[in-house]
This record gives C-alpha cells, sequence and structure tokens, in this order.
C-alpha cells in the first residue's frame, strides 16, 4: 500500500507544481513506483513541466465522471520504466467539478498499485485545497523565504490542525537565495521552522536552471550536478526514510553541497 | 401527616421550605391552605415577602411561574427570593469554567481564533493574524504576534497582561483599539477600561489598583 502526500502551500507561485514534477521524479529516479495527481483543475500545470502535455487522453474529471477509466487517463513518463505517471487535470472545468470524497476514493484507488501518490494541490484553501488534502496521508508544506510565503503556510498548517492527516505536516523551503539569507534581508532555515513549529524536510536552492528545464519539460532533478536537484533529491531520500544532512547555505560555489553544514546540521 | 409547606421565620423575614420529596402539586395544595391561613391570620395588613427555599429541588421555569402566581392572588404577599440547595450541572460547569484560571499552551496560527471561557493563562504563541480569545482576563507569558481579546464579547472588567511591544490589536469588553505604541508601557503592560470608559495602558504594578478584586480570589492574598 503507498502513501499519498499532498504538496500545498496556500500562497501561489511558491513552487508546489515544480516541487511535485521533482520529488515525483527524485522518488522514480530511486526506482520508486509514483503517481503525480494534478488537482489544479482549470490551470493545469503538471503536465507541462514533465513535458507530457501532448499526451493527454484523458483527465481526473473524465475518471470522475465515468468517462474514463482510472487507467486510461494515466499518462506515462517513458523516460523511467513503467515508474511515472500522470493523472492530469481537466483545463475546462473548475474546482467544483470534484468533491472531497471522489477525491479520496480515487486516491484509495490508486495507493494499491504504487508506492507514492503525490497529490498537487491548487494555491488558496477553498475547495481546490480541501479536495487535495481529502485523500492524504501526509502533507508538505512548501513555502519560500518571503514573510507573504510563510503567513499563508501558517495558515495552511493551522488548517491542517483542524483537519488532520495521519502525519503531521513538513516543511520545504523553496528559492532560497543564498546571498540575501546570508545578508539577513529574508529570514532565514531556523527562524522560519521554529516560527511554523513543523518538522524541515529540506530546502531547495533559487536556481534559474529550475525555469529553464521546466520550460523543456525536463525536471531539474534529472541533472544531479545542480544545486536545486540535490535539495529535491535529498527530500526524496528523506521521505524514503534515509537521514540526509541539510544543504550548506554558505557553501561559495556549486560542487559541495554534499559536504555537512556545521550550524544547520540536522538529522531528518 | 408531613407537612409539604413549612413556614419559617427569621431574623431575615419569613421563608417558605417546599419539601423536596413532596410532590409539586402537593406543594401547590399546602401552600394555597398555608397563605389562605395566613391571610386570616393577618391582621395588621402588613406587607410580607417570603424567601422561598425548594431545598433539592430545581422549579421549572412554568412552576416558577405557578408559584409565583399563587402568591401574587394575595394583596399582602409576595416572594422576596427564590433559593435551591442545587443548579444544573451544566451551570455549575460553566461557573467553574468561569473561575478556573485556563493554562493555554499552543500555537494560535493565522486565521485561527481560540476561545477561552474564564480566564487564561497563556503560555504558547499566537503568530500575526491569530487571536487569542477569552470571556475573562487574559495574563500572556508566550510569544503574541496577533490579536489579544479579553473580556469578550462585554465584560468590561477584564485585563490583559502582557508585554504589548509586538501585539498589533487588543479588546477589552467592548473597547477595541490598535496598539498605540506611544501610550504602551515598556515592558508588561494591564490593558483595561478605566472610569472614563477608555482603554488604558499602566505599569504591571498598578494591576492591584486597577482591579484590586483580582486578588481577593481563593488563593489570592490580600
Amino acid at each position: 500500500m503507498g502513501k499519498a502526500i499532498v504538496i500545498t502551500s496556500g500562497k501561489g507561485g511558491v513552487g508546489k507544481t515544480t516541487t511535485t514534477a521533482n520529488l515525483g521524479t527524485a522518488l522514480a529516479l530511486m526506482g520508486k513506483k509514483v503517481c503525480l495527481v494534478d488537482l489544479d483543475i482549470g490551470l493545469r500545470n503538471l503536465d507541462v513541466i514533465l513535458g507530457l502535455d501532448n499526451r493527454i487522453l484523458y483527465d481526473i474529471v473524465d475518471v470522475v465522471a465515468g468517462r474514463a477509466q482510472l487507467r486510461q487517463a494515466l499518462v506515462k513518463d517513458k523516460r523511467f520504466d513503467d515508474l511515472l505517471f500522470l493523472l492530469p487535470a481537466a483545463q475546462n472545468a473548475d474546482k467544483d467539478s470534484l468533491n472531497p470524497d471522489q477525491v479520496r476514493a480515487l486516491v484509495e484507488e490508486l495507493k494499491p498499485d504504487f508506492d507514492y501518490v503525490l497529490l498537487d494541490c491548487p494555491a488558496g484553501i477553498e475547495r481546490g485545497f480541501m479536495n487535495a488534502i481529502a485523500g492524504a496521508d501526509a502533507a508538505i508544506i512548501v513555502s519560500t523565504p518571503e514573510i507573504s510565503a510563510i503567513r499563508d503556510a501558517d495558515r495552511v498548517v493551522g488548517l491542517l490542525e483542524q483537519y488532520p492527516l495521519a502525519e503531521s505536516p513538513k516543511l520545504v523551503i523553496n528559492r532560497i537565495r543564498r546571498r540575501m539569507m546570508q545578508d539577513g534581508e529574508t529570514m532565514d532555515i531556523d527562524e522560519i521552522t521554529h516560527h511554523l513549529s513543523i518538522d524541515l524536510l529540506g530546502i531547495v536552492f533559487d536556481d534559474d536552471a529550475v525555469i529553464r528545464t521546466s520550460n523543456n519539460g525536463e525536471p531539474i532533478v534529472l541533472d544531479p550536478k545542480n544545486s536545486a536537484s540535490q535539495g529535491y533529491r535529498n527530500i526524496a531520500r528523506r521521505i524514503e526514510g534515509e537521514t540526509v544532512p541539510l544543504m550548506n547555505i554558505d557553501a561559495p560555489k556549486a560542487g559541495v553541497w554534499s559536504r555537512i553544514a556545521g550550524i544547520f546540521h540536522r538529522n531528518k | 401527616m408531613q407537612q409539604n409547606v413549612v413556614l419559617k421565620a427569621s431574623s431575615d423575614g419569613y421563608e417558605l421550605i417546599l419539601r423536596q420529596e413532596a410532590s409539586f402539586d402537593d406543594i401547590m395544595l399546602d401552600l394555597k391552605v398555608l397563605l389562605d391561613r395566613l391571610q386570616a391570620d393577618n391582621t395588621a395588613d402588613k406587607q410580607i415577602a417570603f424567601d422561598l427555599d425548594t431545598a433539592s429541588r430545581l422549579l421549572t421555569p412554568e412552576q416558577n411561574q405557578e408559584v409565583t402566581q399563587l402568591v401574587q392572588r394575595y394583596p399582602l404577599f409576595n416572594i422576596h427570593k427564590l433559593t435551591a440547595d442545587v443548579i444544573l450541572t451544566s451551570d455549575a460547569l460553566a461557573m467553574i469554567d468561569r473561575d478556573t484560571v485556563h493554562l493555554v499552551n499552543q500555537i494560535i496560527r493565522n486565521g485561527q481564533v481560540v476561545e477561552v471561557a474564564g480566564d487564561v493563562l497563556f503560555f504558547g504563541k499566537v503568530h500575526e493574524g491569530g487571536v487569542l480569545r477569552a470571556t475573562g482576563s487574559i495574563f500572556v507569558m508566550g510569544e503574541i504576534n496577533g490579536a489579544l481579546e479579553a473580556g469578550y464579547p462585554d465584560h468590561n472588567d477584564a485585563v490583559i497582561v502582557s508585554s504589548l511591544a509586538t501585539v498589533p490589536r487588543v479588546r477589552v469588553g467592548e473597547m477595541l483599539e490598535l496598539v498605540d505604541l506611544e501610550k504602551i508601557v515598556e515592558g508588561t503592560n494591564v490593558v483595561y477600561i478605566n472610569d472614563i470608559q477608555t482603554l488604558d495602558y499602566q505599569p504591571l504594578n498598578q494591576l492591584k489598583r486597577v482591579r484590586p478584586k483580582l486578588f481577593t480570589r481563593n488563593g489570592g492574598h490580600i
């Protein structure tokens, strides 16, 4: 039986979809069988980032409405041998086309066939959010070091306390600009983690290559040398239960990320 | 036969005790007989007020009305007050709630409102956008970046005892305002409604002067 993890944030534009795509790809690279579910009905993106947008035949609303079988709608990523699948969102429907019970049933149907089901949550805390958390066993909250994103993450943690999942939510701090954080222009990792009072799952540095590769439909995580890729790979390993030290924010150049950072060392 | 209604005189006046084992109908009959006799005996045309004691019985509102109406038929009699040895469990629990200082140790996050009946001693954190609301007073030892609302909705004698440097908004009873950093004192503030019905800020050492009642409760020293 697999585990369903919702990737959420409250705020838009912090990298939920990018995180979903990259964690899914990283887990597939580790040999896990993964299904990514895009729940951003009406504004689907996950397919584009994975480069699967031209291969969509049916979508999640078709499945729920009974117009297609679940396995007909699943899009296989051919780069991985039967390990990575996408259940795309509908483009010409809205979030009311699904309800939490339907999503829960769908996820329950997927879980026996996969090691991980990653649910890409839409921005906001309305229907789409409720749909996304309905079927989840665990949650990853993505935030950037910006105050507005942290505020919204705080709100979402509060909502998850109200509708608790089997596991407590974990934090991913995304798009960290090392220079700004070192100079104290943004909150640092300890401050953010302490403020939100949830466990830190990992950090990802901001990198132009993330956007560049997304534009080409190739998740950054496929490039093993890139620092953002390293961040996602570390998170995937922690999801798998490995203990991986946190990346060093002070490292001067790429290439030495795996060095254990003194002050940010954590046993995750 | 045992009387179902007993009349007792004390230094405070007259007391009617309704026997708790008797049925209400029997009590009403006996009460009427008793009042008739008293009416006949009362030659002085003096107004008499009774304290009605229902012992270990609670009258329903209808029964209460019946008794009151019966007594009111006699122009010289009236009921001064109704007492019983018992109260409803729900009332008792509410009373305990109201008189207990609740220890709250949690994170109140953006968008969350935590409501407490009674006084609160708060050890947790209130994040930006969170609200800690109490019907009684709020005493803070934690970290507050959200709003504090004491005496909600209209208990104007409540107080907030807290450092206010990071608190954006306070409310006591019906008074609500944004914290003016010019008005607050350094360290722990006492926020209360003063004699001219505005929110006022005083240093902690003025708490006893501002709300002496806080110090006369059980456990406190006068």
